[in-house]
């Protein structure tokens, strides 16, 4: 039975319906981004470890901070997949309550793909960062065999960690969907939370970049205070112990710190799934009269009220449209400003002497490519609709008005939040007056071109996955690339600035002016013949 | 002279083609539906039942032949022909992120209805259907299956269509409801409006409709007149039986 439910599980997270083409893009995106993440955290890694080496003893004590941290990023990572993967949906509990499999083998074949799961994580993270610390301090082959055996010991801790802590985490993630709010508010603060620490990650990557010791952010006083924590970073302390002094001590503690998870979480998550599979889902019926707060609207204002609401309501994720829009402009301010330290004061700065309008280049470049990518996530996507299309094409508006409205509130969160940021930048000095107010235009057109473009592609689209990856992301990418080669050769001559953006503002402009004739064109027509997201 | 023929015509449909790729699925539909009948539109799954009324209602292009309703072309005029009808799929269709009384509300503005005549129909489709105010009150995606189709009923009547479209309407719903919305057919009827029904459920069109369309293979086969014949709702019966027996023949399907 356990391994009937294992394969079953194993098939449906790790190898769901895909085919052909997808299945080629889907395992070569993952490849391609794991291997960007491996060098990005190895290169930071053996920077600080490089520079670390010369204090005798605190090389241990990094690794130990490392380690703390892969065991808590573990965890931010696996609550929530854990989260959907055990408290199940009413299908999963249709499927699976009505079948005589009892909850202890359905939490351990869940528990077998967490673990399986977290092995993976770990195999991208814990592995080439311990092999990192075994290279510098030249350790033995001990070290590293430890390493890869504690690997799946390590992945059994951070699953039994999850055990425990799911039940907490789900009645928090029930408690704030009843209040859409507060958990729209806490998102939005998260979202900040993540942002700042992108941005210490970020500072740290560009003094890397230019190249100058980390005396600023390794003090002294800094490191001894490392060195004197690493000791109670439980129980991932114990873990490095076992490895770099082969103490058998060490890993009686990190075994007993596995058992207290397993031996806690297990029967605790059962206790709790065994009541969510009998309760079923909440359906009390309030039967209370009351005075309905009514709000009638005019046709265009009920419109734009409902597209306001779906994209509120599908911002419940830290990388959701709203939130993204919310953390856009710190994360503009920090990208461009790191960009311009680097060209100013850094080994890069031969390329200014050579390229004067480089900089300015590739700070619009970047501004493009978030606003796209930003823009990406919003709720635009017309398949995202669903069975809704229905409603919408039964409802006598034209689909042009209905599309436009569509299109106009994301473009309005997104070039509010573009403003934002260029006052931003502005204030901060990092452009100058003209390209503040030139940018505005860029932006505005750039967005409104992308936007165009995107209904466009999604009116014309089949049910194709492969058609909706290109819209959802390459689309996007394929804008940015184009402004950027269009703009490449005013952008690399010694020319006013003015020019290099009067060349992007008359592209822009066109593309927009062509996109708009065509949507008005043909929106009507490609409107009827579509049926993208709907479930037959 | 049959009694039809001095009525005004609802829904007008002739000579309907559609094709989904090389397969055609209607081969040339022609149908009328009067004011003030209750049309049935009765065939087994996949016969083309849906895709005749989503062409009649402006949400699928079709190859050929022409549609009104109302007098209004679905492809000239067809802002003011979506105006005359309220419509309900088997599979209720809102948006779920919305609560119940939003969405009316988002309907109602749609369709401009006075805020006064809003609250009337409201009170009286939700108390009909059994929906209360604190049911409207929640998202639709915490209601049930049948809450939800309900929501989608009071939907299609709020603006007071003249014809109410209804596809497969009591999928999914209790005994009581589905009664209920069968007796709303009729008053519907009774104030000289149209309704157009289809569904696969042969007892419940034969017990409610005044005429009866039976389609099959892309064509329509046959039309009952039950009003003026009610002795045909048994002709009816024996007909589609017949028909659906034939095809499970040529399917091939004696494996019980």
């Amino acid at each position: 039975m356990v391994r009937t439910l294992f394969e079953r599980e194993l098939r449906s997270r790790f190898f769901p319906a895909k085919r052909g083409r997808k299945l080629f893009f889907s395992l070569f995106s993952t490849l391609f981004f794991t291997a960007l993440f491996v060098s990005l955290i190895v290169f930071v890694d053996l920077r600080i470890s490089t520079q670390l080496q010369s204090y005798s003893g605190f090389n241990r004590s990094f690794y130990d901070f490392v380690l703390f941290i892969v065991l808590l990023l573990g965890i931010v990572f696996a609550l929530p997949t854990m989260h959907s993967s055990f408290f199940p949906d009413e299908k999963e509990r249709i499927i699976l309550g009505s079948r005589p499999v009892s909850i202890r083998d359905i939490v351990l074949t869940k528990s077998a793909i967490a673990f399986v799961k977290n092995s993976l994580f770990l195999l991208v993270t814990y592995l080439p960062l311990s092999c990192v610390y075994g290279a510098l301090g030249k350790e033995s082959f001990l070290f590293y065999f430890l390493v890869v055996l504690f690997l799946p010991l390590f992945s059994l801790l951070l699953t039994g960690i999850g055990l425990l802590f799911l039940v907490p985490y789900h009645e928090v993630f029930l408690f704030l969907k009843s209040y859409p709010l507060l958990s729209f508010l806490l998102t939005i603060c998260c979202s900040f939370l993540l942002a700042y620490l992108y941005s210490l990650f970020l500072g740290l990557f560009v003094d890397l970049i230019q190249n100058s010791s980390l005396d600023m952010l390794f003090t002294t006083e800094r490191m001894e205070s490392m060195k004197r924590i690493s000791h109670f970073l439980y129980p991932t302390s114990f873990l490095s112990l076992t490895f770099t002094r082969e103490s058998g001590v060490s890993f009686l503690f990190f075994f007993l710190f596995l058992l207290f998870f397993w031996g806690t979480g297990y029967p605790l998550l059962t206790l709790a799934l065994k009541r969510d599979y009998k309760k079923g889902k909440r359906r009390e019926r309030n039967r209370s009269y009351f005075a309905l707060p009514v709000h009638l609207r005019s046709p265009e204002k009920a419109l734009l009220r409902k597209e306001l609401s779906l994209v509120l309501s599908r911002s419940d994720g830290f990388f959701s449209f709203v939130s993204l829009v919310a953390v856009e402009p710190f994360l503009i301010y920090l990208v461009v400003s790191s960009i311009n330290v680097i060209f100013q004061s850094g080994n890069l700065t031969f390329i200014r002497t050579l390229f004067p309008n480089i900089l300015l280049l590739i700070d619009v470049l970047l501004i493009l490519l978030f606003l796209s990518i930003i823009n990406a996530t919003s709720s635009l996507s017309l398949k995202k609709e669903g069975n809704n299309i229905l409603t919408m094409k039964t409802l006598p508006v034209s689909p042009k008005r209905q599309l436009l409205s569509k299109m106009a509130v994301p473009l309005s969160f997104s070039l509010f939040s573009y403003l934002v940021s260029l006052v931003v930048l502005l204030s901060t000095k990092e452009i100058s007056l003209l390209s503040f107010f030139l940018l505005i235009a860029v932006g505005f057109l750039f967005l409104l071109s992308l936007s165009l473009s995107t209904l466009h592609l999604d009116l014309r689209k089949s049910k194709g996955d492969f058609y909706s990856l290109i819209v959802d992301f390459l689309l996007p990418l394929f804008f940015v690339l184009l402004s950027f080669v269009l703009t490449l050769l005013p952008g690399l001559k010694d020319k006013p600035e003015w020019t290099f953006y009067g060349f992007l503002i008359l592209f822009l402009l066109l593309l927009s002016g062509i996109l708009l004739f065509l949507f008005l064109r043909k929106a009507d027509r490609l409107f009827l013949k579509y049926e993208g997201g709907r479930k037959e | 002279m049959n009694m039809n023929q001095s009525k005004n015509i609802a829904l007008s449909i002739h000579s309907l083609h559609k094709s989904y790729g090389k397969h055609e699925v209607l081969k040339g539909i022609d149908l009328d539906v009067y004011e003030g009948e209750l049309f049935g539109f009765i065939g087994k799954n996949g016969v083309g039942k849906s895709t005749t009324i989503e062409c009649s209602i402006g949400i699928k292009d079709f190859d050929s032949g022409r549609i009104l309703i109302l007098g209004h072309d679905i492809q000239k005029e067809s802002l003011e022909a979506k105006r005359c009808f309220g419509y309900v799929t088997s599979e209720p269709t809102a948006y779920e992120e919305m609560t119940g009384l939003s969405y009316v509300e988002f309907i109602a503005s749609i369709y401009q209805v006075e805020e006064e005549r809003f609250l009337a129909n409201l009170r009286y489709l939700a108390k009909r259907l059994d929906l209360s105010d604190a049911d409207l009150m929640r998202p639709i995606m915490e209601y049930s299956h049948g809450m939800k189709q309900k929501v989608c009923l009071i939907a299609s009547l709020i603006h007071n269509p003249r014809i109410w479209i209804l596809d497969e309407p009591t999928v999914g719903l209790d005994a009581f409801t589905a009664n209920e919305l069968c007796k709303m057919m009729r008053e519907f009827v009774s104030h000289g409006k149209t309704v157009f029904v289809a569904s696969h459920n042969i007892d419940l069109i034969a017990r409610l409709c005044d005429r009866v369309a039976v389609i099959n293979k892309g064509l329509i086969q046959k039309v009952f007149d039950l009003k003026e014949n009610p002795r045909e709702r048994y002709d009816l019966n024996r007909y589609f039986l017949e028909n659906a027996k034939e095809k499970e023949e040529e399917n091939g399907q004696d494996a019980l």
